[in-house]
């Protein structure tokens, strides 16, 4: 809210996309920044999330390299994570992810839905997939001619997809203790007993519910676009 | 873990947990595709106002397709006012992909650059660049109708639709 010196004035809002480093989103990697330059960074980003499929398409189109990069960056696991699922190997699943961005720059005027953007990622992931399978000759059991057509993509994997996008983006955002802890709560293969929760994360095991309703309405808050 | 019934965060995180796979790939594969890509992204030719010819004699040659030797090859030629097209497409056999091999000639501009242009729906599977006279060869997976731009030299595009058997 501005104050009343702020009043009439016309306040300057940076755009995100200028600031943009080449900082990952969703990236699990260690991180390079300390933590004030971290902490910036972070809000960056968050805005720039906020920033819809569609501007980030149009920006695309007139040659915005900062645009392409937050493209990359915003859904670089959602394609590497739907070219494993269908069954290839990190070799060609990396295969695959160069294609991919390759096919979206060529398309990128013809793109007509871009909030469809995850959708169409995943049709181009997919036949993707399937061709670097057959030029492998390599069986690959999920990797059939089905993954050519389009209409195989259920609606259902598509929102699945944005749902893991939308948790992971906010996880990464959360950062810390909290996104340690609701990754160990929510995320781990087995149900992780809180004895272990604790040792983990460092906090005592009556500390943990509490903790945990808190990083929650953090997570909410992120994503409802709250913070 | 307790959730309020009808949560909305809950349903996130619930659906979410239901992808199998969800890793984030190495670093050094995503700095390589940060930059652009040098390659032109080209207009739709019905956006980009370009001239567009659909082809009337695309027609199936029921496998007596000069290049490709398969039984089930099919033949599509135009003749346009600065030239002519002609491709051979064979449906996908055994590696489950489609060969589209082909000559574009032109009566001037011998030396420029044309594009063909692979397309499918909003998916531009492949864009190559040849000359007049040269052959092109494209051989991916793609679904059914498909259509093959060409981009000459004059910006005019002519579109050939994937040829009936």
């Amino acid at each position: 809210m501005a104050g009343d010196g702020d009043r009439g004035r016309i306040r300057i809002v940076p755009d995100p996309l200028s600031q943009l480093t080449s900082h990952p989103i969703g990236s699990s990697t260690a991180r390079p920044f300390p933590k004030l330059e971290e902490e910036r960074i972070a809000r960056i980003l968050a805005a720039a999330e906020r920033i819809s499929d569609t501007e980030l398409v149009a920006r695309c189109r007139s040659g915005d390299e900062n645009a392409w990069r937050l493209v990359v960056r915003r859904y670089q696991n959602l394609v590497y994570s739907t070219a494993l699922d269908v069954g290839l190997d990190a070799d060609d699943a990396g295969d695959v992810f160069q294609d991919v961005w390759l096919e979206l720059h060529r398309s990128m005027r013809r793109i007509r839905n871009p909030e469809a953007l995850p959708r169409w990622l995943m049709v181009a992931t997919r036949r993707l997939s399937y061709k670097v399978a057959t030029r492998r000759r390599r069986l690959v059991a999920d990797v059939s001619r089905d993954l050519v057509d389009p209409g195989t993509l259920p609606d259902d994997a598509v929102e699945i997809a944005r749902a893991r996008h939308a948790i992971e983006t906010a996880l990464e955002l959360l950062g810390g203790r909290c996104e340690r802890l609701l990754r160990l709560l929510f995320f781990a293969d087995d149900k992780i007993p809180y004895g272990e929760v604790s040792k983990k994360t460092g906090l005592a095991v009556g500390s943990i519910g509490p903790v945990r309703a808190r990083c929650l309405s953090r997570l909410r808050r992120i994503l409802e676009g709250k913070s | 873990m307790t959730w309020k019934r009808g949560d909305p965060l809950r349903e996130i995180v619930e659906r979410a947990r239901r992808l199998a796979t969800w890793v984030v790939p190495p670093e050094d594969l995503v700095q390589r595709v940060l930059d652009r890509p040098d390659e032109p992204a080209l207009e739709a030719p019905r956006a980009s106002g370009a001239v567009e010819w659909k082809p009337l004699d695309v027609r199936g040659t029921g496998g007596t397709g000069g290049a490709a030797a398969a039984g089930a090859a099919r033949l599509a030629s135009q003749v346009f006012d600065d030239g002519e097209v002609g491709i051979v497409a064979v449906p996908p056999s055994g590696d489950g992909l489609w060969q589209i091999q082909g000559r574009v000639w032109l009566r001037r501009d011998d030396a420029a650059v044309i594009r063909v242009v692979l397309v499918d729906g909003e998916h531009v599977i492949a864009s190559i660049a040849t000359t007049s006279g040269r052959d092109f060869e494209i051989h991916e997976a793609v679904g059914t109708g498909w259509e093959l731009e060409i981009h000459l030299p004059s910006g005019d595009v002519l579109v050939l639709g994937e040829p009936s058997p």
